[in-house]
Order: C-alpha cells, then structure tokens, then sequence
C-alpha cells in the first residue's frame, strides 16, 4: 500500500474510498430529483409543497389513475411517443448501419471530408431548422403527421448514428470480410453475415441514442404536431395552464416518461458490452 | 488441383506513383509448394491477394488452370486462403467456420458437410473444439480451425498469407511441419508467403524471392541458398546473412588480390590457392562485394593452424546456441559472424584467426549481381573443418 501511495501521491484511503465518494455524489446529483418526482408523485397537492418536506406519508395513486382514466388521458399521446420513437429507431439504425459501413470500407477520396460534413448538419442548433422545416413540411402534407415526425428526429440522429456506426465497422478487421468473400460469398453476404452480426451491440447503442433523442424531443413535436400525433413531453407542457399547474399529474407524467426508457437502458445494457469480436483475429 | 501462372502482374497504388509489384511473371506448378519470399513491403503479400482476387492488378494477366481469372471474384476462383490474423468469424462456433464455406459455396447437404468438417476436424485433431467459439482457443488452435477451413473445400490451391508469425517458435515450428505434411498428403497447389527465410527453406519445394516489387530469384531452397542470383538474395536467405565486405581487385606480385577498400584490413589471395581464376569475369580495378556464408568461416586460435592465407581479428561477441556457436567479429566497417563448434568458446576481446576457402567464396559485382557463389562439392564440407577438430585444424583448400 505505501508503495501504490508513494507512486500515485495521494494518501491510501483517499485512493481507496476517493472513487466511491465522488461517484456517490454523482450518483445524489442525478438520482436525487429523479426520486423526488417519484415521491411527489405520490404525494397530495397539499404534502407536496411542505417544508421541511416529509418523508414518511399516505401515498396516492391518484394522479395516475386521472392520467389514464380522468379526462384528457394520457394514452394517446404514449402511442404517439412508441410509434415515432421506434420509427425513428428503424430509420436511423438502417441508414446509420448502411452510411456507417460505407464510410468505414469504400475507399473513397475526400473521406474524411465527406465524413465531417455528414457530423457537421448536427452542428447547427434545432431552433434553426424548425421554422424552414416547418415550410417544407406544410408543402409535403407532414405536418400532424407520425412521419413527418419521424423524418425530423431521424434527420438530427443520422449523423450520430453515421459515425458510431463507421467507428463499430472500423473495428470489424476486413480481413474477415475477404474471408467470408474467398469461401464462396458475394460482398452482400459478407456483409449481412460476417460483418453485420458482429455490429449488433452498435446498432443497439444507436438505437439507444434514437430512441432518447426521439422519446425527450420538443421542439419538434410541439410545432410540427397537433393534437393526432402529440407524443408525451407535449402531454406533460399541457399540464401547465392558465389556472394553475397540475404539479401532482406533472410530476406523474414525468414517471411515466422516465419509466420506459430506464426499462429500455436496463435491458439493453448487457447487449451493450461489447468484445464480441474478441478472439476473432489476432493482431 | 491446377497450376497457377502470373504473365508481367503489376499492381501500382496511389494513381501509379507506389509500384508495390513490378512485372512480376511466375508459374506455380501443379501440386508444387512455391513460398514467396521477401522483406516488409516487398509486394509479396500483394502478390497473393492478386492471385486471391482481393486486389486488381493494374497490368498483366493471373490464370488458375486454364481460366484467366482476372475480372472473377474471389469466391469464382476456387482458391482456399489462410490469413496472417487467422480471420475465423467470431461469431460461429468452430462447426460453423469450418463448414461457412461448404455452406456458401456448394449443393452439399446438411449432413454431407457435417460429414466432411469432422473429417478434416480429426485430420487437424481439433474434433473436440468444434463447438467452442473462436475466442476461447489459443492461437495454435485457431490456426489449425483456419486451416481447417480452407482444407475441408477441397479447392484448386492454397493460400497462405504469414500464416504462422503469431505463433511462438516452438508451435511455428510444429504447425511449419503440420501444414507441409498437409500438403504433400493433399497434393492442392501451393503458395505460401512469408518473411522468415527459415520457413521458406524448410517448406518450399521451391522458394521465389522478391524485393521492392520485383522478383529477384525462383528455384529449389538449396540452390537459392548456394547461388542466390545477386546480393540482396544471398544476404536474405541463410541465418545468421552472409558477411560481406566490399573490395577492389588488385593486382600484386603477379597474383590477384580482393583487397577490402574501407581499410587495409582484409585482403585475399585469389590464386595462393592454386584454383584457377581463368573464368572468373572480373578484372583488375574492378569493385566487388566479397560474400562468405558464417559456416564456412573457420576460426582459430593459433596462426599457426593455418597453412595458408589467414586474417586476425578480436572476437567481439559469443552466443552460444547449444549445438554451435556464433562469434561476432569485425573486418572492414562490416561486422562478420561465424558458426563454429561449440567446444570453440573465446573471451569477448580475445585475439583469433580466421580464414575461408577459396570454393566458399561469393563475389558480386557492383550492380550487386553474382558473378561467382561458391562451389563447395558437399556444402557441408568447410563446416567440417570448422566443427571436426575444434581448434587447431587446417584451412581446407
């Protein structure tokens, strides 16, 4: 131990603990009004705004039962969110995977050009592009649709999705490909069976990164929607009204937001890992 | 099984300003194991890719059998490929990389591959690692699953790209073994390609040496070794390289002398031995490289156990390898090495004499070409002096 203190200067607890105390902060900054939505939302109105705020209390199920049940539910609008999230999920996971190789493989001159302006469209702010988009939108019949939705949030997550796709492809040795090509495949099926099953944890974390940009997007949704197609942030902006905010459905709202995109994290987190290509070749 | 023919290939990348190979023309006979042979970046592995149809030559033509097969794809050419890296898919199980190929390529059905990848599975003796996945074999037994590979689709021939330089000595030298005895049991055309000029000696059936792009050399190991066609061959077949050291020719006392022109270190004497010179094309005034292979180099304490011509020189280095040694010495700016018995074993400093006959002689001319390589009956003749009595012995010449 004294050793490890004299080459790294701090001393041993700091060394040891020093991790799990900065982590346990970071872990209360963010944690910390994620469960405070939760409580709140169990909460009534009055409890809510207590100080010093009580920790023990007769929870109610009441703001979610009025949220699915009252009036002005909230079911349509999570419909709204699953069908726009997961199609702008396919859109980008597919063009992503298809830019993605191509820019790894082909050899094509000004690539690292073309590479950059690709990253570059995401450069600009959203504010930006709405009210053009917006134009061009009410041309094509867009507006107040899942589409249209859809092409929008697909459009900011393609390059995102371009890039962690070619970075997952680079890793893939092409040696494997040239492999698959000399045992009898066509370059397709190299690719569709060598290539793009060891892909797989990268085409999952950039439907991660989809599916978060699409399901937290507001900007989009509340100029290019109306009320067919709103998806659930639109849902929890309209608890705010002119006689007063519904903080106990606000914060209910915000639950179920949150709820399946940790589900989502949770389940994907272990596809996540990647090193499948271990053991593939041997540098 | 076929023979496979390479007329004038040329590859050149970067719109033709890097020529990775030259107007290279081969044939590969049928059932020969042809290794090429060569330094870093010296097209080898260039050429092998061509003639796998991974890359286009940019001249010339590639035929396998009687098919010319430069605008086929790959897999049309019915070749087989071992890669440097092994190139297994990570995710099948060895079943599923050995029969990959059997799958894509053929009408077989489900059973007949079965049938076929157990069979070359306890050729290779990999039969109970056919359901592990790649990672969790050791590089020896990836090797062997990615030979398998190419083995069990029976194709026209074989392609080895540095396929044992992962692997530590003693399993190269296994698996060196293994694949030769493969491929002489499997009669499949072979080209094998590699930097190590000890697997090219000890597998080819004949050995082709190409430097910056450009073949410098094809024919059976031992006559490469004895007379490499010009001097960048003779330094890179043979280890320890041949010793080298340039000369002028001179002529002094009527005889003619090799006379090292770095410093009056070294000169030989080309008629003391009594051999006639009468053939050889080079005349007085005339640079030459002298070349001596380290085995035929004989060392010895005493000036007195010479009875002819004989340098001295201060031993600079020993490594002992067991069953010889090497000593390393300097003549010229050059430092020279010689493989002497192991009894043989002087103090790093220790003054020593050394001398090489006249047959053992290599000479190049100034555009590195050989102009004579030695002419040793039994090439192991000067070593025997140097091994047989250890110390006191003669100069054979």
């Amino acid at each position: 131990m004294s050793k490890s203190t004299a080459s790294s200067g701090l001393p041993g607890p700091v060394r040891r603990y020093g991790p799990y105390a900065f982590l346990g902060v970071v872990a209360i900054w963010t944690l910390l009004p994620l469960f405070w939505m939760a409580i709140s939302s169990l909460k009534i109105r009055r409890s809510m705004f207590e100080f010093p705020p009580t920790i023990f209390f007769d929870p109610t199920l009441q703001y979610y039962v009025d949220m699915f049940m009252g009036s002005n539910p909230v079911t349509p609008f999570l419909i709204n969110s699953i069908i726009v999230a997961l199609g702008t999920a396919v859109l980008s996971v597919s063009l992503g995977t298809v830019g993605g190789y191509g820019l790894s493989r082909l050899d094509l001159r000004g690539k690292k050009h073309l590479a950059f302006w690709i990253i570059s469209t995401r450069m600009a702010p959203i504010v930006v592009v709405v009210i053009p988009l917006f134009y061009l939108y009410s041309y094509l019949n867009l507006l107040n649709t899942h589409l249209g939705l859809i092409i929008a949030h697909t459009t900011f997550n393609l390059p995102f999705a371009i890039w962690l796709m070619r970075s997952f492809f680079d890793e893939v040795p092409e040696a494997l490909e040239e492999a698959a090509r000399i045992d009898g495949a066509t370059k397709w099926e190299a690719f569709r069976k060598v290539s793009l099953p060891l892909v797989w944890p990268g085409m999952g974390a950039t439907a991660i990164i989809a599916i978060v940009f699409s399901w937290n997007d507001f900007i989009f949704a509340l100029i290019f929607t109306s009320n067919a197609t709103q998806t659930m942030p639109i849902a929890a902006s309209q608890l705010v009204t002119q006689t007063g905010t519904l903080w106990g459905r606000v914060m209910a709202t915000g639950v179920v937001i949150l709820l399946p995109m940790v589900t989502f994290g949770v389940i994907v987190k272990r596809h996540l890992v990647s090193g499948l290509t271990m053991g593939a070749v041997k540098e | 099984m076929a023979q496979i023919a390479l007329n004038h290939v040329s590859k050149a990348f970067n719109n033709g300003s890097i020529v990775a190979v030259n107007d290279l023309s081969l044939e590969i006979e049928d059932e020969e194991f042809l290794v090429l042979v060569g330094p870093s970046g010296c097209g080898k592995s260039t050429t092998l890719r061509m003639i796998a149809g991974l890359e286009d030559p940019t001249g010339g033509d590639i035929s396998i059998g009687t098919t010319r097969v430069n605008n086929l794809e790959p897999r049309e050419r019915d070749i087989a490929m071992v890669f440097q890296n092994y190139a297994l898919y990570p995710h099948m199980n060895v079943r599923e990389n050995i029969g990959f190929g059997l799958r894509l390529s053929t009408d077989l059905s489900d059973a007949d591959i079965e049938e076929r990848v157990e069979d070359v599975a306890s050729l290779l003796e990999i039969g109970e690692l056919l359901e592990k996945k790649p990672k969790s074999l050791s590089g020896g037994q990836q090797q062997r699953v990615a030979l398998g590979r190419a083995i069990v689709r029976d194709p026209e021939a074989f392609l080895f790209d540095e396929p044992l330089s992962n692997l530590d000595a003693k399993l190269r030298k296994q698996m060196r073994t293994e694949i030769s005895r493969i491929q002489e049991q499997l009669g499949v055309t072979s080209i094998y390609v590699t930097h190590d000029q000890e697997e090219a000696m000890t597998m080819g059936d004949r050995i082709a040496v190409m430097n910056d792009g450009t073949l410098q050399q094809i024919g059976e190991p031992n006559e490469v070794y004895n007379h490499p066609a010009n001097q960048f061959v003779a330094g890179f077949i043979g280890s320890p390289s041949m010793n080298t050291v340039e000369a002028e020719a001179v002529r002094r006392d009527g005889q003619t002398v090799l006379e090292s022109v770095t410093s009056d270190a070294f000169t030989y004497d080309l008629d003391a031995t009594g051999d006639t010179n009468a053939d050889l094309p080079i005349e007085v005034g005339d640079r030459v490289t002298v070349g001596v292979r380290p085995e035929d180099v004989v060392l010895r304490a005493e000036a007195a156990a010479f009875e002819g011509q004989h340098h001295t020189t201060t031993v600079d280095v020993v490594e002992p390898l067991g069953s010889d040694n090497l000593l390393y010495f300097d003549v010229g700016s050059r430092t020279w090495t010689a493989r002497v018995s192991p009894g043989f074993e002087p103090e790093s400093g220790t003054s020593v004499h050394f001398s090489f006959p006249r047959k053992a002689l290599y000479i190049f001319d100034e555009e590195g070409t050989t102009v004579e390589s030695r002419n040793l009956a039994d090439p192991a003749e000067a070593r025997q002096v140097t091994h047989g009595d250890g110390g006191d012995g003669v100069v054979n010449t």
